[in-house]
């Protein structure tokens, strides 16, 4: 069964990561430059050979995954298909290692932070917590009735 | 009477099987409706608010709204004419890359409007993120004790990459100061006086106060403008400002 209240989490923060990638990149691409902040990281970050994969800024492949995630997720409970929502909560563990791999870049390689690259991180890292928790929804029916049976 | 009853029977059947095929359809055709407006809603939601992005990223650099509150006093230092009516303010890190990078327009802005535009640099070291950023703005304070500001500002600059993440930064600096034709001594206790970096405190202070919260931020006229892109759009702007200035003069 899908659970509508981690579906509506994967919409909401699928949306919100949507809005935090979507700000990267349109700062990479009509942003005014970026400068030294308390906040925001240095330019270090978003203009590190790092920034840029295959030739698309990383902030696009973001924007693309939580449009993903919310798209499918909505479809999921459109069509009601558990198939659909499985699949989303399988795909946030590519979240969480695309997160944890750029966080260690700004750990260790780069040695600056970019707030809104960890506002992503958190974000995904989240997903993937509730696509856990889903996937136990999902198989949980028969578990509550077992339960229900021997209680 | 058997028979009659059976034909009934069918008769009924038939006729649930119609009405609740008509019903059925109308059901779908709901479906339908709610399916455009579920996923046009959708649609419509991510296209507003990526173009909303985009347009609140490259808003107008002149929207900013950000007042400097401390004026320029005898204490700051200031390059260009006396006599010029224009302050452009800079909250400036040495460490920062991109106060690096701006350096070189501030310089030939300096050069280009000297007459018209005094340019005052004040220090805005993150030392949060930036370990040598305040030993170079003491190092800079301290060789304007000797009358040598500019000239230290220059060089920590020109040489910002070979001592940003060095452990030796002061001996570099020193080095620097030696290079100036400073008095070593002094300029070492210039650096470790409270004057200096009281001085260093009190323009950081000053710009926290005006909301800085990132280097290079510029202030003209007192009002922040958001970073402009190269020499060019800087000369733009500028060129821009004095010209209503001098139109509302005559």
């Amino acid at each position: 069964m899908i659970s509508k209240r981690i579906a509506a989490g994967f919409i909401a923060l699928g949306f919100l990561g949507f809005l935090d990638s979507s700000y990267l990149a349109a700062k990479y691409y009509f942003g005014t430059p970026i400068n030294c902040s308390i906040f925001e990281g240095c330019n270090q970050v978003a203009s590190s050979p790092y920034a840029v994969m295959f030739g698309l800024p990383v902030a696009l492949y973001g924007v693309a995954y939580y449009l993903a995630i919310f798209i499918a997720t909505i479809a999921a409970l459109d069509a009601g298909s558990a198939k659909i929502f499985r699949l989303v909560s399988w795909a946030t563990v590519l979240g969480l290692l695309a997160s944890a791999y750029f966080t260690y870049l700004q750990a260790f390689v780069i040695s600056a932070w970019c707030l809104y690259c960890l506002g992503s991180a958190a974000i995904s890292t989240t997903l993937f917590v509730l696509g856990i928790m889903a996937r136990r929804k999902l198989v949980a029916p028969t578990v509550v009735q077992r339960a229900e049976d021997h209680g | 009477m058997n028979e009659e009853r059976q034909l009934t029977r069918q008769e009924r059947r038939a006729l649930r099987r119609e009405e609740k095929e008509s019903g059925r359809g109308a059901a779908r055709r709901r479906r339908i409706v709610r399916r455009a407006l579920l996923w046009g809603g959708v649609l419509a939601l991510v296209a507003l608010s990526a173009w909303g992005m985009a347009r609140f990223v490259s808003s107008d650099p002149l929207n900013v709204k950000s007042v400097l509150l401390d004026t320029v006093s005898a204490d700051d230092w200031v390059s260009g004419s006396p006599a010029a009516k224009h302050v452009l303010v800079e909250y400036s890190d040495f460490q920062c890359p991109a106060c690096g990078a701006y350096y070189p327009i501030v310089k030939q802005l300096a050069r280009e409007y000297g007459d018209r535009v005094r340019i005052v640099y004040r220090d805005f070291p993150l030392s949060e993120i930036h370990r040598n950023a305040r030993a170079a703005a003491f190092a800079a304070e301290s060789a304007g004790k000797q009358g040598k500001f500019w000239e230290m500002h220059d060089l920590l600059f020109e040489r910002q990459k070979s001592w940003e993440n060095s452990n030796d930064a002061a001996d570099i600096f020193l080095g620097y100061a030696r290079e100036l034709g400073l008095d070593a001594d002094k300029f070492v206790a210039d650096i470790n006086s409270t004057e200096v970096r009281d001085n260093v405190d009190r323009d950081r202070q000053s710009g926290l106060r005006s909301g800085v919260n990132s280097t290079p931020t510029f202030f003209f006229d007192g009002r922040r403008i958001a970073n402009l892109r190269g020499y060019a759009e800087f000369k733009q702007f500028l060129d821009e400002a004095l010209g209503v200035s001098a139109e509302d003069e005559s």
